[in-house]
């Protein structure tokens, strides 16, 4: 192999590393929080819609009222099916569902809620559909 | 003497007679009266309807031109009222100075040419039944949970795949005010922005990029509630800057598309099927002044 030759491979070698290094790989996510309330006369609701982003934990955040069962749920295109096994949370329990929502293809996640009792009163929380950390984990 | 009685009789009955005579030429009919007086009550109640709302604060829903630019949260406790708007390309994100680093939602300007990372996973699922099978029953068969992982560690980079997404900024200069009556929290990543080509809904975005006044900028709370915004007291009201992240991973860009923010109707199965054109619980961005 020629001189030039050599040199011209390194260069290219140094200049397609230097490329590659120069782009940040963003991990797309929605882990921002938005609220969700429940008024426990009802057997069951749901949160609004939000988009998923990555195969990350669905993260929840119950903060008053009576406690909730909670299952996260996936949008196919023509109906939302359960991504997750369902769990009672208590308030103040920071927990990271695992659920199957975008290894399913399925682009959009919520929240599906059971009351557990009866009662004249909100239970709120917060969720958010990504996650960039574990908090207590609910398979 | 006679006479000049008779004169005097009939000249006041001829000044009587023109008198009446003028006076029922200047007025009008009893219909008319009646139109007339309707208007002027109908006037003065539009007016005073009017001062009542705006000293109130309500909705105007009648005899006024409805303000376009302003929409509430879906507690109606918060008004969101948009003055202006401004589109900045990925390929100008960088250049431009306006928007700092540090509103940005997570801390920094976006590289222009980021790279996002794909999963094919309907390739995977169909080169591994037993992954399918896991996948297919939330994890409960197929496999254990830490075969799963460790088939993930040796396997995942074989169906991950890197690319840019062309993706646009779209910032909203904007007036937040608390219409309720007390302390309010309200997270402003409720918003929505929908894209509409012709009739059709194309792609939503949450909010999901900038915010200028954010009070939670360190750490976890960040990461959590960078949109939160705590209003204090009746009729407080926020200067902002907000921005969306437009991304052709979910808003197809290959053509002009008009924008429509909001906040989503409870109980929307799927936002395709929603015209935000058709909703008052949505403003049209391309109507609001254009800073670019």
């Amino acid at each position: 192999m020629n001189k030039t030759l050599k040199t011209v491979l390194i260069v290219t070698a140094l200049v397609s590393s230097g490329l590659a290094g120069a782009y940040t790989t963003v991990n797309a996510a929605n882990v921002k929080d938005t609220p969700y309330g429940f008024y426990n006369t009802n057997l069951e609701g749901n949160t609004t819609s939000r988009i998923k982003e990555n195969a990350t934990k669905v993260y929840i955040h119950p903060i008053s009222g009576p406690e909730l069962k909670y299952t996260v749920q996936g949008y196919n295109g023509t109906q939302w099916n359960n991504r997750s096994s369902t769990h009672q949370l208590s308030n103040g329990t920071q927990a990271s569902f695992t659920n199957f929502v975008y290894e399913n293809g399925d682009p959009t996640a919520r929240l599906h809620l059971k009351r557990t009792q009866y009662a004249y009163t909100t239970s709120y929380g917060e969720w958010s559909p990504d996650s960039t950390q574990n908090y207590t984990i609910y398979n | 003497m006679k006479k000049r009685i008779y004169i005097f009789v009939l000249s006041l009955f001829v000044v009587v007679l023109i008198a009446v005579v003028l006076i029922e030429s200047n007025s009008k009919s009893p219909k008319d009266r009646f139109i007339e007086t309707s208007e002027t009550v109908e006037s003065e109640m539009t007016e005073s309807s009017l001062i009542t709302s705006i000293s109130t604060g309500e909705a105007i829903t009648e005899k006024s031109e409805p303000d376009l630019s302003i929409i509430f949260n879906l507690t109606h406790t918060v008004q969101y009222e948009f003055l202006s708007y401004e589109m900045v390309d990925d390929t100008d994100i960088a250049k431009q100075t306006k928007y700092k680093a540090e509103f940005f939602a997570d801390g920094k300007v976006p590289d222009p040419d980021y790279l996002i990372e794909k999963t094919d996973y309907m390739a995977m699922r169909k080169d591994y039944p037993q992954v399918d099978e896991y996948i297919s029953s939330n994890g409960t068969k197929g496999m254990t949970d830490d075969e799963y992982h460790d088939f993930m560690e040796k396997h995942l980079d074989e169906y991950t795949s890197k690319r840019h997404p062309k993706t646009k900024y779209l910032f909203l200069h904007c007036r937040i005010s608390n219409a309720g009556q007390g302390p309010v929290e309200e997270y402003i990543n409720e918003l929505s922005l929908y894209a509409v080509r012709g009739d059709n809904t194309i792609g939503k975005e949450e909010l999901n990029c900038y915010f200028d006044k954010s009070k939670y900028i360190e750490g976890d709370e960040r990461v959590h509630h960078f949109f939160l915004y705590r209003f204090g007291k009746n009729e407080e009201t926020l200067d902002c800057v907000i921005g969306f992240e437009i991304s052709e991973e979910r808003v197809d860009l290959s053509e002009e598309n008009s924008y429509f923010v909001g906040f989503e109707p409870i109980g929307l199965d799927n936002p395709l099927q929603f015209d935000p054109s058709l909703d008052k619980g949505f403003v049209a961005v391309d109507k609001l002044s254009n800073e670019t």
